[in-house]
C-alpha cells in the first residue's frame, strides 16, 4: 500500500506540473490578447492544485510524515502554499487575478526543480518530531507564499515603470498596496517561523540559537523585510523604488531558504538534501 | 526623559540599527560555524559578539516600541475602502455627532474618495491583542537575554557503564558571563544506549537509559526532548557510536586489550571506519564496523585490516566469540557496547521565551487575521445614513456601541 502511494505521488506531481504549465500558458495568452477573463487560468490552477494536493497527501500517508524533509517535499509544499495564497487573494479581490501570470511560472519552476532533485523518500530522523517543527515549517511556507505575492506585485510595478503597458494588470496603487500588505504578512510569518524554529532547535540541540548560517541568513532576511516596511511606512517609499527593494528582499528570502544550505556548511544541510 | 525616548523610537535609529545589524550578521555568517557564541576560546567571533549584543539590545527595545504600531497600520494603509450601497432603510444620523462620538471611543476615521462618505474602523480586540503582542515580544527578549547571560553548557561523551558526576570531564564547555556553572551533586550511570531504526535502516530514535546512583531512579533521555535532572537539563545528542574491546597479541607484542571507539553512521548496514596506529604494529590498523540486525539484536560486524605504506598486510573479520589472525597478530573481539554524547545545560529564561512565542502567535492571529468592524456614514438625498459592516464577530462586538450611538446621534 505504502509503495503504491509513494509510486503514485511523483506521477500526480507531474500531472500537477502540466496543469500549472497550462494555467501559466493560458494566463500569458490572456495577458497577450488583453482579454479580461481569467476563468480558464483559475480553472486550470484549481485542477492542478487538486492534483497537487492529492500528490502531497499520498506522499504524506506513504512516507508517514509531512512534506518537510527532502528538497522535493519542501519545494512542493512551498509551491502548494503559493497557489493557495494566490487563489485566496484572487477570490477575495478579483482584480488581483492577473498576479497569476507571475505566481504560476514560479510555482511551475518549484515543482519542476523538486521533480528534478528526485522524489526519494527519507524517513524522519529523531530530531524531526514535535509540534514546534510543524509550526516552524508551516509558518515559513506561508511566509514564502505571501512573499511571492508581494514579489509578483512588485515585478509588475517594475515592468510598468520600464514602459510596458500592462493594461491587463491591476492599477498601480492597488499593486503597490498589495505588495506592502503581503510583505507585512510575510514579515510577520517569517518572524514567527524564526521563533518557533529556535524553540525546535532548543528541544533538538539544547540551544535556541547557534549562529548557524541558515539561522543567521534567515534573521538577515527578516531584518531586510523590516527595512522595506520601515522605508515604506516612514520614508514614503512607493512605486518602482520600493518594488526594486521588494524584489531584493524576496531574492534574499530565496537565498536563505534554498541557497545557504547548498553553499555553506550548516546543520540544516543534513536534512535539506 | 523625552529626548532619550524620542531618540529610541525615532525612525532613523530603527533603520540604522536594522541596516547595521544586517551588515554585522552578514559578516558573522562568514565566520567559522559556532565561533560566535558557543565554542570556548573562539577569538574570531569575540569583537562581533559585543557588537551584535549591543545592536540586538538597542534594536530590540526600539523595534519593540515601534513594531505594533508599524505592522498594525499595514492593513489600514493598504485597504481600499468603497462606500456600500444604501438600501434607503438605514438610520439617518447627524455626521458631526457620529464623528465626535466614534473618535472619542477610539474609532479611526477615513474619508472615502469621490463620494460624500466617511468610514470609521475599529478592531474588536486591537487593544488587548496589541498589549499581548507587546508582552510577548518583551518576554521573548527577556527570555533570550536571560538564556544568553545565564547559560552553562557541558557536553560529555559517555560509554555504557560510565558515570556522569562532578569528576566527569566534558569534551566541550561553555559558560556565559553570569552563569553560576554546573555543579553536579548527584551521579548518573549510563546503563545503555538504545538506537532504534526504521525498516529502511535510517535512525528513528536514540534513547539513553541512566540510573541515579543514590535514588536508583531510572532516567530516559531521548533526542528532541528535555529531561530535567539535578537542577539541569539533559539533551540527548544524535552523535553515538560503537566501543569495541579488541585483544591483540603477537610474539613481539605484549597482549593488550584496546578500547576502540567508532562513530556510527546512523543508517543500519552502512559501514563506519576508524584508522588508528597501535604501538608495536607497523603501519596503520583500519577498523570497519557494520551494524546488522540479528535475532539477538543489533550487533557490529567488525573487520580489521593492517596496512603498511598503503599495502594490505592482512585482513580479517572478528567473530563475536573467537579469534582471527591478521598479519600475524591474534585478534579477539572481547566485548562491544555503545558510546554517546549528552549535553548538560543549566539556564534561566527558556520558559519565558517559549511563553512569549505562544503569546506572539495568538495575538498576531487576533490582530492581523480578524477583520475590523467599519461604520460608514454615507450621504444620500435625505441626509447621512449609518451602516455597521464587517465580519459577524466584529459586528457583534460593536453592536451595543452602535445602538447607543444611534440613540445619541439619530
Amino acid at each position: 500500500m505504502q509503495e503504491t502511494l509513494l509510486a503514485l505521488d511523483p506521477r500526480l506531481h507531474v500531472v500537477a506540473l502540466v496543469g500549472y504549465a497550462l494555467a501559466a500558458g493560458v494566463g500569458i495568452v490572456t495577458v497577450v490578447t488583453r482579454r479580461e477573463s481569467w476563468r480558464w487560468t483559475l480553472a486550470m490552477s484549481g485542477f492542478a492544485l487538486a492534483v497537487h494536493s492529492a500528490g502531497l497527501l499520498t506522499r504524506w500517508i506513504g512516507s508517514g510524515h509531512g512534506p518537510y524533509l527532502t528538497r522535493y517535499e519542501l519545494l512542493s509544499a512551498y509551491a502548494w502554499a503559493s497557489v493557495v495564497t494566490w487563489l485566496i487573494w484572487s477570490w477575495r479581490d478579483g482584480r488581483l487575478r492577473p498576479l497569476g501570470a507571475v505566481v504560476m511560472p514560479v510555482v511551475m519552476l518549484l515543482i519542476g526543480l523538486g521533480l528534478y532533485t528526485g522524489p526519494e523518500v527519507r524517513m524522519l530522523p529523531p530530531t524531526f518530531t514535535g509540534i514546534w517543527l510543524t509550526l516552524h515549517v508551516s509558518f515559513y511556507f506561508v511566509a514564502f507564499a505571501t512573499g511571492l505575492v508581494s514579489f509578483g506585485a512588485s515585478a509588475l510595478i517594475i515592468a510598468r515603470s520600464l514602459g510596458t503597458s500592462l493594461a491587463w494588470a491591476p492599477p498601480a496603487d492597488d499593486l503597490d498596496g498589495l505588495a506592502y500588505r503581503s510583505a507585512g504578512l510575510a514579515f510577520s510569518f517569517w518572524g514567527v517561523g524564526l521563533l518557533t524554529g529556535s524553540i525546535w532547535a532548543y528541544y533538538s540541540w539544547g540551544r535556541f540559537w547557534g549562529w548557524d548560517p541558515v539561522e543567521t541568513w534567515s534573521l538577515i532576511t527578516w531584518l531586510v523585510f523590516g527595512v522595506y516596511l520601515h522605508l515604506r511606512r516612514f520614508y514614503a517609499w512607493r512605486g518602482a523604488r520600493a518594488a526594486v527593494l521588494m524584489v531584493a528582499c524576496f531574492s534574499l528570502a530565496l537565498l536563505s531558504l534554498f541557497g545557504t544550505s547548498l553553499f555553506t556548511s550548516t546543520v540544516h544541510s543534513e536534512y535539506f538534501s | 526623559m523625552r529626548t532619550p525616548s524620542r531618540l529610541l523610537t525615532s525612525r532613523l535609529l530603527a533603520l540604522a540599527l536594522m541596516i547595521l545589524l544586517v551588515t554585522v550578521l552578514a559578516i558573522v555568517s562568514l565566520l567559522p560555524q559556532g565561533s560566535l557564541l558557543l565554542t570556548e576560546g573562539a577569538e574570531a567571533g569575540r569583537p562581533f559578539r559585543t557588537i551584535v549584543a549591543v545592536l540586538l539590545a538597542a534594536g530590540a527595545v526600539a523595534i519593540c516600541a515601534a513594531l505594533v504600531v508599524q505592522v498594525r497600520s499595514l492593513m489600514r494603509q493598504t485597504r481600499r475602502v468603497v462606500a456600500p450601497r444604501l438600501s434607503g432603510r438605514e438610520p439617518l444620523v447627524r455626521t458631526e455627532c457620529v464623528e465626535a462620538a466614534l473618535t472619542a471611543r477610539g474609532w479611526r476615521s477615513q474619508q472615502l474618495p469621490d463620494v460624500d462618505a466617511v468610514a470609521f474602523h475599529r478592531h474588536p480586540w486591537s487593544r488587548w491583542a496589541g498589549v499581548a503582542l507587546h508582552l510577548g515580544l518583551l518576554l521573548v527578549m527577556l527570555g533570550m537575554s536571560s538564556v544568553l547571560l545565564t547559560e552553562s553548557r557541558s557536553e560529555y561523551t559517555l560509554r555504557e557503564g560510565d558515570v556522569l558526576d562532578a569528576s566527569a570531564q566534558p569534551t566541550m564547555r561553555f559558560q556565559a558571563q553570569l552563569a553560576p556553572g554546573i555543579a553536579l551533586d548527584d551521579a548518573l550511570v549510563l546503563n545503555r544506549v538504545d538506537p532504534v531504526y526504521w525498516s529502511t535502516g535510517e535512525l528513528r530514535s536514540l534513547d539513553s537509559e541512566f540510573r541515579d546512583t543514590e535514588s536508583g531512579q531510572i532516567l530516559r533521555v531521548s533526542v528532541n526532548s528535555v529531561t530535567r535532572w539535578s537542577g539541569a537539563r539533559l539533551f540527548q545528542s544524535r552523535v553515538y557510536g560503537r566501543v569495541l574491546d579488541v585483544r591483540i597479541a603477537s610474539p613481539e607484542l605484549a597482549e593488550t586489550v584496546y578500547r576502540i571507539e567508532i562513530e556510527s553512521v546512523p543508517i543500519l548496514g552502512m559501514p563506519a571506519y576508524r584508522d588508528l596506529e597501535i604501538p608495536g604494529i607497523p603501519g596503520e590498523v583500519r577498523i570497519r564496523s557494520i551494524e546488522t540486525e540479528t535475532s539477538t539484536g543489533i550487533v557490529p560486524e567488525v573487520t580489521v585490516r593492517v596496512e603498511e605504506d598503503g599495502i594490505a598486510k592482512g585482513q580479517g573479520t572478528l567473530p563475536p566469540a573467537g579469534m582471527v589472525t591478521v598479519a600475524g597478530y591474534d585478534m579477539t573481539l572481547e566485548g562491544y557496547g555503545y558510546w554517546q554524547t549528552i549535553v548538560l545545560v543549566r539556564q534561566h529564561g527558556a520558559e519565558a521565551l517559549i511563553a512569549g512565542t505562544f503569546i506572539i502567535m495568538i495575538s498576531s492571529l487576533a490582530l492581523y487575521f480578524l477583520p475590523s468592524a467599519t461604520v460608514y456614514v454615507v450621504a444620500d438625498a435625505d441626509g447621512h445614513r449609518l451602516i455597521l459592516a464587517g465580519s459577524r464577530l466584529a459586528r457583534a462586538a460593536f453592536k451595543p456601541d452602535v445602538e447607543a450611538l444611534l440613540k445619541e446621534c439619530g
